[in-house]
């Protein structure tokens, strides 16, 4: 079982999470930081933090294949494993998917239950509606590696920013220069006097999340750590469809 | 097959620093298995040709997956390392390895066994498949059973695990029973557990409370006075950097990486895959070598 537990320690949880949480054998944990892991820890005798895995010059793929490792060799000994990761286990998550795809293949019933991420926390924290304009969301290092077309009259969400171009997949960060690739390619659609928000969901509820405000021609210089997010409003207004709208016109008279 | 992950990452106590067992630490491996005083309950001190072969041995096994880890104890004050502790005969089938433990003459009677094998057997149960870690050592090394009986060991009741001699001390330790003893979640956290779950305890009331979740900061000192929280806690909480917290709480801030990377572009794209079948054709190069001169 893979449950979310939400960013924010004792908003988030659901009930059914906490329960999956507190009836499993062994709960392995992948969550945001040491206090939310402190609060995890009291809720069951054997929580395994998956922490440890991680290390600097270390290919993170690496980590998560570990991580997948871990928690199948106790579902294989017969226990009932329960994983909890901060925010939803199914998003910007690879070993959750991963494990389960391999525990099902292997006849094992697996699940995952969805939790709060950090992009619902971005749309109430921002008062942002994806429904208005529309959301893009990429990786950020998937935005440079392939060529992806940004619609600047839409949102755009860009994560993992604070990790931007490690091709390695081994460093806890990465530096101005390479967000300048970044500022480059979004030059590209956006001028450079555009507003960037970088986001960070509070993991604490006496916390306010982190909202600034930066031009985008200063985003290389500003500080970007891994738990942040860039977030872009759209910079065009909507070009209405004419073709479209006469087709669906014309649709409306006949069915009128 | 499973590689067994036992990083140094995470592994210090308050006095030590353990790092992986490495080509440098030959002298070290030298001082402690050729010192008889040392070896007097392990076996016979080694000579220097077999000191040499036996560490080339042991750095080899630690390269495998699933091999023995090997970690040296290093005094964090002075950099200096004083000993040898490992994880060996990792058993998935047994879900159990041994553990055991070398100092040098001079760090003997500090505390630092306590400490190491705390700290290693603490990443162990972390990080392995395994539910018992277990030591053997000779009855007469009264040393070693009081450290392991300290570290909440006891004696194996007629298990035997593979790999254990027939004349030794079998203890062993398992995993709910060391949860229990340690009763924290990691070890060397500075403040006491009650002040650490008082802590967690308000965190968690005002995430879930409709009251506290945007109460100013005088309201939520407030609650922090009525749970008793230390006045030293509450500054902490109600500033805006997780620096002061999570020193007091002994905690790191934040903990993991990313949880998804993203895959790199596979070579070249299709389209130009038709472009390199000319190259074959070795005269057909000929004329591409005439483009610089028509500049």
């Amino acid at each position: 079982m893979c449950v979310g537990i939400g960013i924010t320690l004792g908003s988030h949880l659901t009930p059914l999470a906490r329960n999956y949480i507190e009836k499993s054998d062994v709960v392995f944990a992948a969550v945001s930081d040491g206090i939310v892991e402190l609060w995890l820890s009291a809720m069951h005798p054997d929580v395994r933090s998956l922490q440890s895995l991680y290390g600097e010059g270390k290919s993170r793929m690496r980590t998560y294949r570990e991580m997948v490792d871990l928690m199948l060799a106790e579902v294989r000994a017969g226990k009932h494993v329960c994983a909890a990761f901060y925010g939803h286990p199914g998003v910007f998550a690879w070993a959750p998917h991963k494990a389960i795809e391999i525990a099902r293949r292997e006849g094992y019933r697996a699940h995952m239950e969805s939790g709060i991420s950090a992009e619902d926390c971005l749309y109430a924290d921002l008062g942002i509606d994806p429904g208005e304009f529309g959301c893009q969301h990429y990786e950020a290092s998937q935005l440079l590696y392939y060529q992806r077309r940004i619609d600047p009259g839409a949102y755009l969400v860009l994560w993992q920013a604070g990790v931007i171009g490690d091709k390695a997949l081994a460093r806890v960060a990465t530096d101005n220069a390479y967000r300048q690739v970044l500022v480059d390619r979004l030059a590209e659609d956006y001028p450079l006097a555009h507003k960037v928000i970088i986001y960070r969901a509070a993991t604490l509820a006496v916390h306010a999340p982190r909202i600034e405000r930066i031009a985008l021609g200063k985003l290389a210089a500003a500080r970007i750590e891994p738990p942040d997010t860039l977030v872009i409003a759209p910079a065009r207004k909507l070009v209405p469809n004419t073709k479209m709208l006469r087709r669906l016109t014309k649709l409306a008279r006949t069915h009128a | 097959m499973i590689a067994f992950v036992l990083t140094t990452a995470a592994l210090t106590a308050a006095r030590l620093r353990l790092r992986a067992l490495a080509a440098r630490d030959r002298v070290l491996f030298r001082t402690l298995y050729a010192d008889a005083a040392t070896m007097r309950y392990i076996g016979r001190p080694l000579s220097s040709a077999q000191v040499e072969v036996s560490f080339c041995a042991t750095l080899d096994a630690t390269r495998k997956p699933r091999g023995p880890r090997f970690f040296v104890i290093v005094e964090q004050h002075r950099s200096a390392a004083v000993g040898l502790c490992s994880i060996r005969r990792i058993s998935m089938r047994e879900r159990c390895a041994e553990t055991g433990i070398m100092l040098v003459r001079g760090a003997c009677g500090r505390g630092y066994a306590d400490e190491a094998l705390g700290a290693l057997i603490d990443a162990a149960f972390r990080a392995l498949p395994i539910d018992t870690v277990w030591a053997q050592y000779r009855r007469a090394n009264t040393a070693a059973a009081c450290l392991f009986g300290a570290l909440g060991f006891s004696e194996a009741d007629g298990w035997r695990p593979r790999g254990a001699r027939l004349r030794l001390c079998v203890s062993i330790v398992q995993r709910p029973v060391w949860r229990m003893q340690s009763n924290q979640p990691e070890r060397g956290v500075p403040m006491s557990n009650t002040i650490g779950s008082n802590v967690i305890g308000f965190l968690e009331n005002v995430g879930r409370s409709a009251a506290l979740r945007h109460a100013s900061r005088e309201q939520l000192l407030q609650v922090m006075q009525r749970e008793e929280i230390a006045p030293v806690l509450r500054s902490a909480l109600l500033q805006p950097q997780r620096m002061a917290i999570d020193g007091l709480l002994g905690v790191r801030e934040t903990m993991y990486c990313t949880n998804q990377g993203t895959k790199l572009p596979k070579k070249a794209p299709p389209k130009k895959t038709p472009a390199k079948a000319p190259p074959k054709k070795t005269p057909a190069k000929k004329p591409a070598k005439k483009v610089p001169a028509k500049r």
